[in-house]
């Protein structure tokens, strides 16, 4: 434990000191949402970007990839030990390597870049579930040469998952756990290459959890997979692959520490309620925020062998299918969220309410159906409510509608529904110590977003109406969502809100050559695309009836990207390597819009001119030894992201409106230092050592805009946001890990760890740091520090440990068994993550307290496969 | 080895030493220094009832919140005391919902402000102020004290805005044991209070209040509030019922008074002597709507004693004198005399102390009987059981004041 001490506060020192250092092979790391950014016009909570809803294991649990989110499972056939750390122990504590957001990275599988062309985010939940044939992953962390696509500063992993690359044989797994899910069965049999050119692989899974950990949270997902490959001879392959993976999740949501404190949990979750189902008598569990995706994914390859020494590889995919997320709405009514903020007893206390406030924590604190009416969505009660409500339609006013009730809450589907097809071509040749490669690629997206009316809960029809623009113009037509079906009555799982289709069209030729020399490998690449991006309106609305149909004008990206880099061989067991690159790529394409859900309009720079691409640059220098028992690499990265377009939607109490909020020209910069040491003693003892420094912030005064979203007023622009230096939020940005394993003879092993996590941020509101947020106060002020102070959560250590022991009999059937611990001492007041609300009062900045969400306690995963 | 490990640690350790941690941007603020930090007496100067001023430069206004919008009898507004106690300000938000109050001390940006004195309350005041843009809260929990006054003392119209209390007061009759205001009939009230003189200044209660409902209390005693006053009438606006302490005896605990009400100088076995020039003595009479007591020596080298009858202050806790006077012309000042061993007759009989530390009407060769209350006068050291007040008038044949006088009362404080 001294150790460890003086461990930590050598990262003191160095904290001190500042930034900088070094790399190599890596894994892939982040466990972000896929960004299904569904903007939730009456949340103030940041978007779903940085809004991870259920946070999902690694660790120990690395299989629980349940929401979009976890990818630590692909990191398995990483060498390198500090990406095992990232992946394995500090997944947990969300950590992102070098702090990069998910689009630095590109995800392949068999080649085929499956990045959402959106948002740059990688779709976990597409394969959820089917480890068996996921796990054979090629990962690079950072930049560095691939052979298989032009890739930046996050590296790339690529998962092959054809049919021919599996083994002969059968896997039978079944784990328990108590994280996510309960219990999961995974079964895949693959006939391996068959005699007669054939080979079939299948896979499936199911996992299943009910309020696992955090009330209210649920997971059904199952997953199934076909590869078939036919090798017609030496120089052919046709290899067609498909899987889905059906999900249902019931999520957890961020809180206040109020409420976390007042409902006595740090789990928390005020996502669900107790609704009575029919029998009248029995309460049921019901989240309100349920996630569904169904995409499935074909591909169909052909594998050339031109010669010995050249490949050409040609795929053609098409993925499709919805991906959605409820959401409650209400129109007219008291919001039914258990934890708007003026349901805390704290907004009572601050108009000095004390009764009130009493009451309220009374209620909240009470442990029987008052304080779950209190604590949780009451259903029976917005049930109630609609069937009530017997309201006319407006155009008959004063009539008594005795026959229909009009719903004053529903449940809505925020739906996703993609087409996604496209064309790849790899080729690979060498010749001698030059190895070539090149590529050229097609994609076609369409991305169709709309509502769908989940549930009426009680009610007989929902208008389909902007409440927000109700009052806004004296003409009826105003507030119209499909001015050709005005005052539509929407039925259940009908289409009604939005509807708009965004659509990439991208093309992209890359190359790169490599060549070795005696002491020096080099190589350098380059990539030229042009992603041609618009998007298509597909209802008139009543607030804007001209640009809200039809084609926007169509964006073209003309995007380029260059590396290079080198390895110099010191001797045969020690190197040095230095990579860069620059690239541009488009922003996230829903960043493009001042109010994607209802108007083509486009964000323009204060000086008019529509946004830039983005721009990356990047390096990074490496110092490698390999020796038998000894394995250490030193990383120095350097990684500016410049240019963004940073956009959420949120109520402003300034404007007293729902706000559109667009910064341009957002700059972050990354840097840090990587160590990672492994040396085993004895053959049987391995002990490890990971130290991570990051500095990850905001480099730049963004320009910020704001548009009312329910008409065309711009309330500002030209804002500067004084974010320069503060840091990027969400991920601990200094982290240090000690691992120890010990290995017996008879397959059986156990190892535990110890992590320290430091410098983890809130990620900062920018409105709060701009000259209009603060002009009433002086610096000296309390007020001014505490609107303009990034907050940073306290520092936290974990300790986990894992076991294993594997039976082999008759030389064919293996019997695994493997039991990992996570917080061993089940520390249960470790936050992990937060961000200040968007909506915000600068007279009383805990009004909207930040959010945040709590790490687990202990929790452990039991895993038994059997192989034959 | 060693050596190819020892190179790249110190290239590293040069890294980490080349790069340092930065500081996080600091969002720019108004820079108060190159602003003027402006008191209630400067607004006063800079603005009045017919002179709006608009602020277009930096200047601010800094104090403590002396009454807000909890009790509901406030609404979308603020006084503010200043931070050099030169006296109040009142702030009129747009909206409700400030989050000030009492005792939080705040500044307020004027800039594109008006400032002025309504001139129906006679209040400084700023209208249609934002808080959430250009108000800052910086500190809070100060204990404003309110200003202790009487009725009779005068102070009162001084202090509109502010915070005060005035002490020995009750409310008046029909006004005792009623609701404050009516908030089911949605009716403001209006009820008197009064001091042992008949001095009354009006409590007016929002219908809004949430005290409204609440009984005005049938004492005697103190009450706090915000002194305000409505086209010339003195008002009060009190905060909360709560700092009422009125459940002393319901009448006026007085020794003697004397009002002259009844147009008799002898009532109440009062006398006056007469020292020198006979023809010159208190008479009453009514001016305007005042009835009192008033003397002339106008040409005339007088003397007269207007002397009050026997007090028993034997048992006086704290016993005080209070009267007020109006004078005009110039001449000598009113003498007030105290004894306790005369009976009657000249007041030569007896011994004589006089009274001081009281204000008088100014008589001088511009005054014009400005009413002006004297006292409370403290009697301690004259707890006797025969105690006379007497007010010595006196007149040279070239310098007389005409005096009048009015609401003489010995009591307890």
């Amino acid at each position: 434990m001294k150790g460890l001490l003086i461990a930590n506060k050598n990262l003191n020192m160095i904290k001190k000191l500042s930034c900088g250092i070094l790399l190599l092979v890596g894994g892939n790391l982040m466990s972000q949402t896929d960004s299904s950014a569904v903007n939730d016009s009456q949340s103030d909570t940041a978007n779903t970007k940085f809004n991870v809803p259920i946070f999902s294991t690694s660790g120990a649990d690395a299989d629980s990839d349940t929401d979009n989110q976890d990818a630590s499972g692909l990191l398995q056939s990483s060498k390198d030990v500090f990406s095992q750390f990232a992946s394995f122990q500090f997944g947990v504590a969300r950590y992102r390597m070098r702090g990069y957001a998910q689009e630095n990275q590109l995800v392949l599988i068999n080649g085929i870049n499956v990045n959402n062309l959106e948002t740059g985010t990688s779709s976990w939940s597409s394969w959820g579930g089917l480890n068996d044939v996921t796990r054979f992953t090629e990962t690079r962390f950072g930049n560095g040469a691939s052979r298989l696509a032009f890739t930046g500063a996050g590296g790339y992993t690529n998962i092959d998952s054809k049919a021919g690359s599996f083994r002969k044989g059968t896997r039978i797994s079944y784990a328990h756990a108590n994280r996510i899910f309960s219990d999961r069965v995974m079964v895949t049999h693959s006939t391996g290459q068959m005699a007669n050119g054939w080979a079939l692989t299948l896979s499936a899974s199911t996992r299943q959890g009910n309020q696992v950990y955090i009330p209210g949270t649920y997971i059904n997902a199952n997953s199934f997979y076909a590869a078939i490959d036919k090798r017609w001879n030496d120089r052919h392959t046709t290899s067609l692959v498909a899987f889905v993976a059906p999900s249902e999740v019931g999520r957890a949501a961020s809180e206040q520490l109020e409420a976390y404190q007042l409902a006595g949990t740090n789990y928390y979750n005020s996502a669900w309620g107790y609704q009575t189902a029919a029998d009248g008598k029995t309460r049921q569990v019901r989240n309100a925020s349920v996630s569904k995706t169904t995409r499935p994914m074909v591909i169909l390859s052909h594998v050339f062998n031109v010669n010995t020494n050249t490949k050409l590889t040609t795929s053609a995919f098409y993925n499709w299918g919805k991906s959605s997320i409820s959401s409650l709405n209400w129109n007219n009514s008291p919001n039914p969220r258990p934890d708007y903020y003026r349901y805390l007893p704290s907004y009572r206390y601050n108009q000095m309410e004390f009764d009130e406030g009493d009451a309220l924590t009374a209620l909240w604190k009470d442990k029987g159906v008052d304080g779950d009416n209190t604590r949780q969505i009451n259903w029976d009660r917005l049930i109630a409510m609609n069937r009530a409500n017997i309201y006319s339609l407006p155009s008959t006013a004063g009539t008594i509608n005795t026959t229909e009730t009009r719903s004053r809450y529903i449940l809505e589907d925020r739906v996703e529904d993609l087409k996604n097809g496209g064309l790849n071509i790899i080729y690979n040749t060498r010749i001698d110590k030059l190895f070539l490669s090149g590529g050229l690629n097609v994609n076609i997206y369409k991305n169709n977003r709309y509502k769908v009316l989940n549930d009426l809960l009680g009610g007989d029809f929902w208008l389909d109406y902007d409440q927000f623009a109700s009052n806004l113009g004296v003409d009826g037509t105003y507030q119209q969502n499909d001015l050709s079906n005005p005052d539509r009555k929407v039925r259940q799982g009908e289409k009604y809100g939005y509807n708009y289709t965004t659509n990439v069209n991208r093309n992209e030729v890359w190359g790169q050559a490599e060549y070795n020399f005696s002491k020096l490998d080099v190589y350098a690449g380059l990539t030229l695309s042009n992603s041609q991006i618009y998007r298509t309106g597909n209802l008139a609305n009543g607030k804007f009836p001209t640009t809200s149909k039809g084609n926007s004008e169509k964006l073209n990206f003309f995007n380029y990207g260059l590396k290079a880099g080198a390895t110099y061989k010191l001797d045969g067991r020690n190197f040095i390597t230095a990579n860069g690159a620059f690239l541009t790529r488009p922003p996230e394409v829903n960043n493009l819009f001042i109010s994607p859900r209802s108007r083509n309009d486009l964000v323009k720079t204060a000086s008019g001119a529509n946004v830039g691409s983005e721009n990356v640059l990047s390096y990074e220098i490496s110092y490698l030894a390999k020796y038998p028992t000894f394995k250490a690499r030193a990383t120095y990265y350097n990684t500016t992201i410049s240019n963004q377009v940073w956009y959420r939607t949120f109520w402003s109490d300034e404007f007293n409106n729902n706000v559109n909020y667009i910064m341009t020209g957002v700059n972050q910069q990354h840097q840090g230092v990587e160590i990672g040491l492994e040396k085993t003693l004895l053959t049987a003892h391995t002990l490890q050592g990971v130290f991570g420094y990051g500095n990850f912030y905001y480099s730049n005064r963004p320009t910020a805009q704001a548009w009312q979203d329910n008409n065309s007023t711009q309330l500002f622009t030209d804002r500067t946001v004084y974010l320069k230096n503060y840091r990027i939020g969400g991920t601990p940005q200094t982290v240090t890990g000690f691992g120890y394993k010990y290995t017996g003879k008879q397959f059986w092993s156990v190892g535990a760890t110890y992590n320290y996590f430091s410098q983890t941020f809130i990620e900062p509101n920018p409105d709060r740091r701009t000259a209009e947020a603060v002009q009433q106060y002086a610096t000296t002020d309390p007020m001014y520090k505490q609107i303009v102070t990034q907050q940073q959560l306290p520092n936290y250590f974990l300790i986990n440990a894992n076991a294993t022991k594997s039976f082999r009999f008759k030389g064919k059937y293996n019997l695994n068994f493997n039991l990992s611990v996570n917080n061993i001492l089940n520390n249960k007041n470790i936050r992990n993550w937060g961000f200040e609300q968007m909506r915000w009062n600068n007279n009383n900045v805990d009004k909207f307290a930040n959010k945040y969400q709590y790490m687990p306690g202990t929790t452990y995963m039991a895993m038994v496969n059997f192989t034959f | 080895m060693k050596k190819l490990i020892l190179i790249p640690t110190v290239f590293f350790t040069t890294l980490v030493f080349t790069n340092c941690k930065k500081t996080a941007d600091l969002t720019p603020t108004r820079n108060l220094a190159d602003g003027t930090n402006q008191s209630v007496t400067q607004l006063k100067a800079i603005a009045s009832s017919t002179n709006t001023h608009r602020f277009t430069t930096e200047n601010y206004v800094t104090g403590v919140v002396i009454a807000d919008e909890l009790s509901g009898n406030f609404y979308k507004e603020v006084y503010v005391r200043d931070a050099a106690n030169t006296g109040a300000i009142h702030f009129k938000f747009l909206t409700t919902g400030s989050n000030l109050f009492i005792g939080d001390s705040v500044r307020l940006n004027l800039k594109n402000y008006d400032v002025n004195i309504d001139p129906t309350t006679q209040i400084l005041e700023i209208d249609s102020v934002s808080f959430d843009k250009n108000i800052a809260k910086f500190a809070s929990g100060a204990n404003p004290q309110p200003i202790a006054l009487t009725l009779a003392d005068g102070k009162y119209a001084a202090n509109y805005g502010d915070l005060v209390t005035i002490n020995r007061v009750s409310f008046a009759s029909g006004f005792t044991g009623v609701q404050f205001s009516d908030p089911i009939k949605q009716i403001s009230g209006n009820d008197n209070i009064q001091d042992c003189f008949g001095n009354t200044v009006i409590v007016r209660t929002s219908n809004y209040a949430l005290f409204g409902q609440q009984l005005t209390p049938t004492g005697f005693g103190s009450i706090t509030g915000i002194a305000t006053s409505y086209n010339g009438a003195a008002q009060m606006a009190i905060r909360t019922p709560n700092e009422l302490y009125m459940n002393g005896p319901s009448t006026c605990n007085t020794y003697i008074t004397k009002n002259f009400n009844d147009n008799l100088i002898a009532s109440g076995n009062w006398t006056q002597v007469s020292v020198s020039a006979p023809s010159v003595i208190w008479k009453t009479g009514t001016f305007g709507s005042v009835t009192s007591a008033t003397i002339s020596g106008f040409g005339q080298n007088a003397e007269n004693w207007l002397i009050s009858p026997s007090i028993n202050l034997s048992a006086a806790l704290n016993p005080i004198l209070a009267f007020r006077t109006a004078a005009k012309y110039a001449g000598l000042v009113l003498e007030v005399w105290i004894s306790s061993n005369y009976t009657s007759g000249l007041p030569s009989t007896g011994t004589w102390t006089q009274l001081s530390g009281f204000a008088l009407s100014p008589n001088n060769a511009t005054s014009s009987y400005v009413w002006t209350a004297s006292g409370p006068v403290s009697l301690n050291a004259f707890k006797n059981a025969n105690t006379h007040i007497a007010f010595r008038y006196t007149s040279t044949t070239t310098s007389a004041s005409n005096w009048e006088l009015d609401d003489i009362i010995v009591g307890e404080n």
